[in-house]
C-alpha cells in the first residue's frame, strides 16, 4: 500500500511508502526505499549551500584585527566551513554506501504528507492576512479553514472553535495581559 | 461539551483573577492624556527599564498622575526598535519614552537604519549620570592621570572593560586615547554583571562607568573611584578630582543624559503636559533623594532647550564617532 | 551557625499569614500566566512586576518568588503536554517530556518534574545559605577563559548528545551555531550574515527558533501520521497520574547530579538556567546505562534538567544578593524590583538589610513548597487538556506559536521565520537529524565566541591562556578525559551493534 498522490515537488519528498511489517524484526534486512537516500543526499547538499551562501556573506567580514585578535569574520567563516565540509561528507556517505537503516518517523497515513503540506501552507497564508486584518480575524480564518477545510468536521462543535479559540486568546493576551498582537494595516485601531 | 464548559469557565476565572489583580488598568484618568505608555529601549531589569519605572512610581507617590503608566520594553536594535515605534505613533498622546544618548549613537554607525534621533519629539530632559573611572581598590594607580601614563608607557597592555563598542564608556574611553596618544584595550560583555567581576577579578585595570555603577562595590571597599570625567566635581565624591584638573583632556567627551521624548508630532500641548509633569518631579523630594542617592546630576531641560541639546550631543557624538572610524557607510 | 540562625529568623519573618497568601497568590497566576507561550519567568515577572511593588518589600519579593516557581513549573507544563517550550530551559523537556505525555505518562512526567525541582530547590536552597561566601568568589573567579572551557565543554557534550547518528547530529549543530552568529557582532558593531536587512541584525530569537522547531514541527508530523486516531493514550486510573516509586528510583542519580550542576552554573553570572538544564540532560544521557531511551521517553530525561533548573534559581542569587549582578533575565526582573524599593544589592546588603536578604531566601523555598501542595493536585487538571480532540489542539497550538512569537518584540517577520523553521522541523524529523544539537549550539554559540574573543583579548591573542588559568585547565582536562573515554566506548558501542554476540 504505497501513497497514491505524487509528492509535490520541493526538498522533503521523504515520505516512505510503508508497510505495517516494516516495524517487525525485518527492518534490519530490507533495503531501505530510495527515498530516503534522496532526502539525506538533498540535506547534505542544502547543508552545503547553506555554507557556501554563508562564506559568501561574511566574506566582507574582517578574519582579524587590526592587532590579529579574532575579528568578527572568524567564527563565522569556521562554521561554515564546517558545514560545508561535514555536508558534502553527508551526501558522498548516502551515494557511497547507500543502505544503512536510520531511524525513521513511524508509518504515515495515505494522503498523510499532502495533509501537512496543506496545514503549512494555510499557515504561511495566514501571514499575510494577519498583516492585512490583524489577529482575530485572521487567526480565525485560519482555525476555520484547519477544522472545516483540513479535517472536515461538520456541526456545531467546529463553529465553537472557529470563534473561541481567537477571541480566548486575544481576550487573554492583548486585553489582560496587554501583550503586543498583530493589528490590521487596514482597519488601523 | 461538558469539556468546552469547563475550559471556558476556568480561563474566565483565569481572566478575572488577574484583572482583578489590576495587571492591566485601563481606566482612563481625567486630564489631557487618558492612559500613558512609556516605551524603553531595554528590557527589564535595564538602565532605562529601571529608570522609567522610578520615573512612573515617583509620579504615582507624589499624587502627579493617578494611573499607573505600563512600561513598554521595545528591545530591538539597541533604540532602533524604540524609535520605529514612536514613528508608528505618529501625532499620538498617549505614548512617551526613557531616551539615552544610545538612541543617537546607534542610527549613527548602523548601516541602513531608517530611524534617527530628530525623528522623535523631545518633551524634556532631566539628569546627567556623571562619569567616572574606576580601579579595583588595591590597584596602583592613585589618580586617573597614572592610568593613563602606564597605558602611554606601554601601549596595548591595559585593559578597559565596559559594555558594547558603542556605548558612551568605550566612545569616552577611545577619546581619551586619542587625545593622550596612548592605548589600551577593550574587553567588552553584554551582560553589566560581568563588567564589575573582570574588575574585580584583576582581568581588566580600568572601567569606566556612572557613580552608580560603582557605589556598593566602593562603599564594601573593593572598588576605588581614580577620576571624574566631567568637569565638575560630583557632590556624591567630593574628593575626587576632575581629570581637567589631572591634566587629562576632557572637553566634550559624551554626557550619559536621561530624559523624555514622545512620537513625531505629538500635540503641543500634550508636549507642555508632560514637560510641565516632569519639571514638577524634579522639584519633588524623592526625586533629589533618588538622584542624589545614585550620584546623579539633576538637570531638567524644558522641550526647546531638551531639542536643541540633542542636537548638540548628536553632533558631537557624529564627531567621535567618525573619528573612531566606527560610523556607517 | 550564624547563617543558619539568620535562616530561621528568614523563614519566622516571612511565614507570616499575609505572606503565604501571597505566595500562594503568586504560584497560582505565575503558573497561569506562565503557560502562554512566550511568557517564561522573566517576561511573567516583568508583567507583574508593577502589582509587586506595590506592596511592602518582604512581601512583594515573596510574591515574586512564587510567580518565579509557578511560571517555571508551568513552562515545563506546556512542554510536556504540547511540545512548546516557552522559554529557553524548557526546551530539554520537549524531548523526552512530550515522549511521556504520548506513551500516557504525562502525570507522572509532570509530577516527576514538580518533585525533582522541589529536591533540586531544597538542595539549592541549603548550598545558598551554607556555601553563599565560597561561591560568590567562583562567580568572580569565573572569567572569558573559563567560559571558554566551559563552552568547549558543553559544545563536546552536545555533539555526544547525537549519538545514534553522529554526522547528522554534527550538520544540526553547525547549523545552529552558524544562525548564532546572525545580527550585529558585540566586539566591532558589524553586522554579520543580515544579508543586508536591518530586521536581522538583532539576529534571531531563541523563542522562534524553538517553538518553530519543536511545536510547529510536531503539529505537522502529527497531522500527516494520524486522521482520527487519538494521539494520546489516557490512562484510565488515578495511580497512573503520578510518578511511580521505580520512576523516583530510576531518577535519583539524575535529580543529584542535575541539583549540583544547575547551582554552580546558575551562580555564574551569564550561565543561567538554558545551560544548566542542557548540561544537566546530556550529562544523565551520557552517564545512564541505558542511554537509547533517552528521547523516547526517559524520566532521568525530565528529572534531570528540571533539577538543573530549579537548583539554578538558588545559584543565581549568589552573584545577584552577594555581588549585585544579575546573572540570569529573572534575577535581572528581581534586581529592578529591589531597586524600585529602594535597595541597592550588593556586598553590602545582607549586613546592612538583613530584613530582606534572609527572607528572600526563605522566600523561594516556601515558593517552592507553594508550588508542590498546589501543582500536584492540579496535575490531573491539566492532563485533561490532552483530551480535548486534536482538531481543535493543532489549529489553538498554531495560534498561541503566533501569540508567543510575536510578542516577543513585535515582529511580523519572527512569525515568518516560524513558520520556516517549522518546516525545517518537519524535515529534520523526517530525515532522522536531530533538532536539539542546533537548539543547544544556538544557545551555547554566542557565548563560545564571546569568551575565545575576550580571553585573546586579555591575553595580547596568546592561547596559553585557556591552560594557565588553573579553573579553565582543570575543564578542559576534564573535557578531554570525556573526549577520550567517548571515542573508546563509542568504538566499543558500534563494534557491539555490529557483533553483538561478541561483545557478551
Amino acid at each position: 500500500m504505497s501513497i497514491e498522490e505524487p509528492a509535490p515537488d520541493g526538498p522533503i519528498r521523504t515520505e516512505l511508502p510503508v508497510t505495517e511489517e516494516i516495524r517487525g524484526p525485518a527492518e534490519e534486512a530490507r533495503p531501505r526505499p530510495d527515498r530516503h537516500a534522496i532526502g539525506q543526499l538533498t540535506f547534505g547538499i542544502i547543508s552545503v549551500a547553506v555554507g557556501v551562501a554563508a562564506l559568501i556573506d561574511a566574506a566582507g567580514l574582517a578574519k582579524f584585527g587590526k592587532s590579529g585578535q579574532p575579528g568578527p569574520g572568524l567564527f563565522p567563516d569556521i562554521v561554515a566551513a564546517l558545514l560545508v565540509v561535514l555536508g558534502a561528507w553527508l551526501a558522498i556517505l548516502t551515494v557511497v554506501r547507500p543502505t544503512r537503516a536510520e531511524p525513521v518517523e513511524e508509518p504515515v497515513e495515505p494522503g498523510g504528507f499532502k495533509r501537512a503540506a496543506t496545514v503549512w501552507l494555510a499557515f504561511v497564508v495566514s501571514i499575510p492576512l494577519l498583516v492585512l486584518f490583524g489577529f482575530a480575524p485572521a487567526m480565525a480564518a485560519l482555525v476555520a479553514f484547519l477544522v472545516f477545510g483540513v479535517e472536515r468536521i461538520r456541526g456545531f462543535r467546529p463553529v465553537l472553535a472557529v470563534v473561541l479559540v481567537p477571541a480566548v486568546v486575544y481576550l487573554l493576551f492583548s486585553v489582560v495581559l496587554g501583550v503586543d498582537l498583530p493589528e490590521s494595516v487596514l482597519f488601523p485601531v | 461539551m461538558r469539556t468546552y464548559f469547563r475550559l471556558g469557565a476556568g480561563l474566565a476565572a483565569a481572566v478575572l483573577v488577574l484583572g482583578g489583580c489590576g495587571i492591566a488598568q485601563r481606566h482612563s484618568a481625567n486630564g489631557v492624556p487618558s492612559r500613558t505608555e512609556a516605551v524603553v529601549h531595554t528590557g527589564p531589569g535595564g538602565g532605562s527599564d529601571v529608570f522609567a519605572r522610578q520615573v512612573v512610581k515617583m509620579l504615582q507617590g507624589d499624587k502627579l498622575i493617578d494611573a499607573n503608566w505600563p512600561v513598554r520594553n521595545e528591545t530591538a536594535g539597541s533604540g532602533i526598535g524604540a524609535m520605529s515605534y514612536l514613528k508608528s505613533r505618529r501625532g499620538r498622546e498617549d505614548t512617551v519614552a526613557a531616551v539615552t544618548p544610545t538612541w543617537i549613537v546607534t542610527p549613527l554607525t548602523l548601516d541602513g537604519a531608517a530611524v534617527s534621533i530628530s525623528d522623535v519629539r523631545p518633551i524634556a530632559g532631566l539628569l546627567v549620570e556623571p562619569q567616572v573611572m574606576a580601579v579595583r581598590a588595591d590597584s596602583k594607580y592613585g589618580t586617573a592621570a597614572d592610568f593613563i601614563a602606564d597605558a602611554h608607557a606601554r601601549p596595548d597592555t591595559l585593559v578597559q572593560v565596559g559594555g558594547s563598542i558603542t556605548a558612551t564608556d568605550s566612545l569616552t574611553g577611545q577619546a581619551l586615547q586619542a587625545r593622550t596618544q596612548s592605548k589600551w584595550s577593550f574587553l567588552t560583555f553584554a551582560d553589566s554583571g560581568q563588567r564589575i567581576a573582570a574588575l574585580l577579578r584583576g582581568d581588566a585595570q580600568m572601567m569606566i562607568g556612572s557613580t552608580g555603577d560603582f557605589s556598593e562595590q566602593v562603599r564594601a571597599g573593593a572598588i576605588r573611584v581614580v577620576g571624574a570625567v566631567g568637569d565638575k566635581r560630583l557632590p556624591a565624591l567630593p574628593d575626587v578630582p576632575t581629570l581637567a584638573e589631572e591634566g587629562v583632556p576632557s572637553q566634550g567627551l559624551p554626557e550619559e543624559f536621561r530624559g523624555f521624548v514622545g512620537p513625531p508630532d505629538m500635540p503641543a500641548q500634550t508636549v507642555t503636559y508632560y514637560q510641565e509633569l516632569l519639571r514638577r518631579l524634579t522639584s519633588q523630594p524623592d526625586w533629589q533623594k533618588y538622584a542624589a542617592e545614585d550620584g546623579d546630576v539633576t538637570r531638567f531641560l524644558d522641550a526647546g532647550q531638551f531639542r536643541d541639546y540633542l542636537g548638540q550631543q548628536q553632533a558631537s557624538l557624529k564627531k567621535l564617532v567618525d573619528q573612531l572610524g566606527l560610523a556607517s557607510h | 551557625m550564624g547563617a543558619l540562625n539568620n535562616l530561621i529568623d528568614g523563614f519566622a519573618a516571612a511565614l507570616t499569614p499575609t505572606n503565604l497568601f501571597w505566595v500562594a497568590v503568586g504560584v497560582v497566576v505565575g503558573t497561569l500566566v506562565g503557560i502562554l507561550p512566550g511568557l517564561g519567568p522573566p517576561a511573567t515577572l516583568a508583567i507583574l512586576l508593577p502589582l509587586t511593588t506595590s506592596l511592602e518589600p518582604a512581601t512583594g519579593l515573596i510574591l515574586m518568588a512564587g510567580i518565579y516557581h509557578g511560571a517555571k513549573f508551568a513552562g515545563s507544563t506546556t512542554a510536556i503536554l504540547l511540545n512548546i517550550p516557552t522559554e529557553p530551559s524548557s526546551v530539554v523537556l520537549c524531548i523526552d517530556g512530550h515522549e511521556l505525555a504520548k506513551k500516557g505518562r504525562a502525570g507522572p512526567a509532570m509530577g516527576m518534574s514538580a518533585i525533582s525541582g522541589f529536591i533540586a530547590s531544597t538542595v539549592g536552597v541549603v548550598a545558598l545559605t551554607f556555601a553563599a561566601p565560597l561561591v560568590a568568589q567562583l562567580a568572580v573567579d569565573f572569567g572569558p577563559p573559563e567560559y571558554a572551557a566551559l563552552m568547549a565543554f558543553a559544545l563536546l557534550l552536545v555533539i555526544m548528545m547525537a549519538s545514534e547518528s553522529p554526522l547528522k547530529g554534527f550538520i544540526s549543530m553547525g547549523l545552529g551555531l552558524l544562525l548564532s552568529t546572525v545580527g550585529i557582532d558585540l566586539f566591532t558593531g558589524q553586522q554579520r550574515l543580515t544579508f543586508g536587512s536591518v530586521t536581522m541584525s538583532d539576529g534571531i530569537e531563541f523563542i522562534t527558533l524553538s517553538v518553530g522547531l519543536f511545536a510547529v514541527a510536531e503539529v505537522l508530523i502529527n497531522v500527516e501520521k494520524a486522521s482520527g486516531r487519538p494521539l494520546f493514550t489516557m490512562p484510565s486510573k488515578f495511580r497512573e497520574l503520578l510518578p511511580t516509586r521505580a520512576d523516583l528510583r530510576q531518577s535519583r542519580g539524575a535529580i543529584g547530579l542535575g541539583s549540583v550542576l544547575g547551582f554552580l552554573v546558575g551562580a555564574l553570572p551569564g550561565g543561567g538556567s538554558t545551560v544548566a538544564s542542557f548540561l544537566s540532560y546530556t550529562l544523565v544521557k551520557r552517564t545512564s546505562r541505558t542511554p537509547e531511551r533517552f528521547g523516547k521517553g526517559a524520566m532521568e530525561g525530565v528529572a534531570g534538567p528540571e533539577a538543573a533548573n530549579n537548583s539554578e534559581s538558588g545559584g543565581a542569587m549568589i552573584p545577584l544578593l552577594s555581588l549585585g549582578l544579575p546573572g540570569t533575565a529573572s534575577t535581572a526582573v528581581m534586581l529592578a524590583a529591589l531597586l524600585l524599593y529602594g535597595l541597592q544589592p550588593g556586598p553590602l546588603l545582607f549586613t546592612e538589610h538583613p530584613e530582606i536578604g534572609w527572607p528572600v531566601i526563605a522566600s523561594l523555598y516556601i515558593g517552592n513548597v507553594a508550588l508542590l501542595i498546589l501543582n500536584l493536585p492540579m496535575i490531573p487538571i491539566w492532563v485533561k487538556l490532552l483530551k480535548v480532540p486534536y482538531w481543535v489542539l493543532y489549529p489553538a497550538i498554531l495560534v498561541l506559536a503566533v501569540v508567543g512569537v510575536f510578542s516577543i518584540r513585535s515582529s511580523m517577520f519572527d512569525v515568518v521565520l516560524l513558520a520556516f523553521f517549522g518546516l525545517v522541523g518537519f524535515a529534520f524529523r523526517k530525515l532522522g537529524v536531530p533538532a536539539a544539537p542546533m537548539l543547544m549550539a544556538f544557545v551555547l554559540g554566542p557565548m563560545a565566541e564571546n569568551a575565545v574573543r575576550q580571553s585573546l583579548v586579555l591575553s595580547k591573542n596568546s592561547p596559553l591562556i585557556f591552560v594557565q588559568r588553573p579553573i579553565a585547565a582543570i575543564i578542559l582536562g576534564v573535557a578531554a578525559l570525556a573526549a577520550i573515554t567517548l571515542a573508546i566506548t563509542g568504538k566499543r558501542r558500534r563494534a557491539a551493534v555490529r557483533h553483538p554476540v561478541a561483545s557478551l
